[in-house]
């Protein structure tokens, strides 16, 4: 099973253990990376996630301030390795972390 | 996270025992047909399974695995004692002629030799995982939705509502719910041992088609068939794939073979078992649905013009609840796609509107592809193409008494499929490339049991055309050596000579060959080598006396 999906195999056992079953995984890639190869991937994810519903969100360091979380709402990125710096964020922990992902909660209901 | 050996067994066991009690009470039991028997056993059992499992998601009934598998265990006891109870299991038809024990053998190899290229398909399968296309984002997805749900309750509404989770919410469940008995067999999401479920309907298949050509043809031509079928590359290409293409292509082979042995021999159990096996058409995949109405339009056609076993007035008011399991199946799957407002999207997008105009344009691109697909010997092994040719050659037999209703199913499936593409909402050569090749796959085995079943037929007719014309080489021969004698024989002058061995000889020709025709074609006992030459070529056909006279 590791063979065949790699580091996704266990991005996707750290999904199913981390991330409620009602939330959407953002898939932070970087937007450089584009072509058939990470459309793939994707698919691979999505598929390996699912029921978990999956979006992709390309990451542009020339426009870091995008895909932050809106206030008072959490969002669950598994990032691969999209380059984008996590620890100016107000809240944001780490769930997970393997060989080319990082699985990272963001934002988060004011307590 | 895999299955273990056990769990394994149990995927294809618990089905396979359910299948055998609902074969049971309809009168089937393992000797009435060997081959077919482990055929009919998975393809009930699914069904039947699919049913039970729908049955436990609706009641919100958890979803472990050995509380499952007992209720089915214990239905399949109670309905094998009602059906030892109360059937009579049909006995296996008369014991065929001795073939000769090499052929036996021959039939018996290829058959293990297919069974083997499959398992070994299998095996390599499950070095992947699921993970593309159809297998991933359709039907294991919906597996999956269905377990983390837990039943068709709130949860599976939310999954479902949520876009990316499952692709065409609307394809029918029962791949899907096969997935799932792996899922609970386990307790958890799987991405390889759900193909088994699959799988085993190529193994199936194989049965069932061993079955229908041992059923007609010696063992040598029944060999012959099975290698050709198992060598489609896409029976092979399906056992690495959870596609539901295999689904609809082995019960389309099973309700035209169990139609087709109705026709020929009248047994009820035959109708009984087609009845119970339509139904997987339209839980396989929405195009079952299209074959059901191709299949039945058919039948209809058939029977309005006398060409099929059952006489429209009297047999069918009492056959008609043999179509309640299809009319239960169709009201729903129908109703359950309402219910969560699931829409086909090929329906959804005016398709039927679209107009013929822009259909008959599309027209020349849907005839190329079908014209490559059915010329390309790799992916039909050219039985569409055989069908089309006999078709042609021969249209009275092909719509002949018995075979009408097969005939025209297969036409109108081939013609459904056309339409479809004459109206799709994609690009038409994408839509193609995407899935012809898998469309049209479903309707091979079935053309292949008819390919196999008018070469039945004609083999005899073949042989003994040349036997006549062998017979008469011959008798040109002994008229030659007989006018040779005659002119030996005749009066010394010359003129007179010449004359009476030429009437005689013109009578001889105006005789002889009139009687070795009719010999030949009826099977006259007048002449023993004639005979003889009947008995090694044609097949036990009702002849009388009219048709020698």
């Amino acid at each position: 099973m590791r063979a065949g999906f790699g580091a996704d195999y266990d991005a996707g056992l750290a999904v199913a253990a981390h991330v409620p079953r009602d939330a959407t995984v953002l898939v932070a890639y970087p937007r450089a990376d584009k072509g058939r190869k990470l459309f793939r991937r994707l698919q691979h994810l999505r598929t390996l996630v699912c029921p978990f519903a999956v979006k992709g969100v390309p990451f542009d360091p020339r426009r870091p301030e995008t895909g932050d979380a809106p206030a008072g709402t959490r969002q669950y990125v598994l990032d691969l390795d999209s380059g984008r710096d996590y620890s100016r964020l107000e809240r944001c922990d780490t769930l997970a972390e393997g060989k080319g992902f990082r699985l990272l909660v963001v934002g988060g209901v004011a307590e | 996270m895999s299955l273990s050996p056990l769990e394994l067994l149990a995927v294809v066991l618990v089905p396979v025992l359910l299948g055998a009690a609902l074969l049971r009470l309809q009168g089937v039991v393992p000797r009435t047909d060997p081959l077919g028997y482990g055929g009919w056993a998975w393809l009930q059992g699914a069904l039947g399974f699919a049913v039970v499992l729908s049955l436990w998601l609706w009641l919100g009934l958890p979803l472990h695995a050995g509380a499952l598998a007992l209720a089915v265990l214990v239905l399949s006891a109670a309905l094998f004692a009602l059906g030892a109870k109360r059937v009579t299991p049909l006995a296996p038809s008369a014991p065929e002629r001795a073939f000769p024990r090499w052929e036996r053998a021959l039939f018996a190899v290829v058959l293990a030799l297919v069974a083997l290229g499959l398992a070994d398909r299998i095996l390599i399968a499950g070095s992947t995982v699921i993970v593309n296309s159809d297998e991933g984002l359709i039907w294991a997805a919906k597996a999956k939705a269905l377990f983390a749900a837990g039943s068709f309750g709130p949860e599976f509404v939310a999954l479902m509502a949520r876009p990316g989770v499952v692709g065409h919410m609307d394809y029918p469940p029962l791949n899907s719910l096969l997935q799932l008995w792996t899922f609970v067999l386990g307790g958890e999401i799987l991405h390889v041992e759900n193909r088994l479920p699959v799988q085993a309907f190529g193994i199936a298949l194989l049965l069932l088609v061993a079955s229908a050509a041992r059923r007609r043809a010696r063992p040598a031509v029944a060999a012959a068939f099975v290698a050709c079928l198992g060598a489609v590359s896409f029976t092979s290409y399906s056992m690495l794939h959870a596609f539901s293409d295999l689904l609809v292509a082995c019960a389309l082979f099973a309700c035209c073979d169990l139609w087709q042995r109705f026709e020929e021999d009248g047994q009820r159990v035959w109708l009984r078992l087609f009845a119970t096996t339509v139904p997987l058409l339209p839980w396989s995949k929405n195009e079952g649905r299209m074959l059901v109405l191709a299949g039945g339009l058919a039948l209809v056609a058939a029977l309005a013009l006398r060409r099929a076993r059952l006489s429209p007035r009297r047999e069918l008011a009492r056959e008609w609840p043999l179509c309640l399991p299809l009319a239960a199946s169709l009201a729903y799957l129908l109703w359950f796609n309402r219910h969560f407002g699931f829409v086909n999207d090929l329906l959804s997008s005016q398709m039927l509107s679209r107009g013929l105009r822009v259909g008959l344009t599309r027209l020349p691109v849907i005839a190329r592809y079908l014209w490559e697909l059915v010329s390309d010997s790799a992916a039909t092994n050219l039985l569409l193409l055989l069908f089309f040719a006999l078709s042609l050659v021969a249209p009275l037999r092909a719509l002949a008494r018995g075979r009408m209703a097969f005939t025209l199913t297969l036409l109108f499936a081939l013609a459904g499929y056309v339409v479809v593409y004459m109206g799709t909402s994609w690009d038409v050569e994408h839509h193609l490339d995407h899935s012809a090749k898998r469309v049209f796959y479903q309707v091979v085995p079935a053309a292949g049991l008819w390919v196999l079943l008018a070469i039945v037929e004609l083999l005899p007719e073949i042989a003994a055309r040349g036997a006549r014309a062998r017979a008469s080489v011959a008798l040109d021969l002994e008229r030659r050596r007989a006018d040779q004698r005659l002119r030996a024989r005749s009066s010394p002058s010359p003129i007179g000579r010449s004359a009476g061995s030429t009437r005689s000889s013109a009578k001889m020709r105006s005789e002889r060959p009139r009687t070795v025709r009719d010999a030949a074609s009826c099977g006259s006992t007048t002449s023993p080598p004639m005979k003889a030459l009947s008995i090694a070529t044609s097949p036990p056909r009702r002849s009388s006396a009219s048709d020698c006279s």
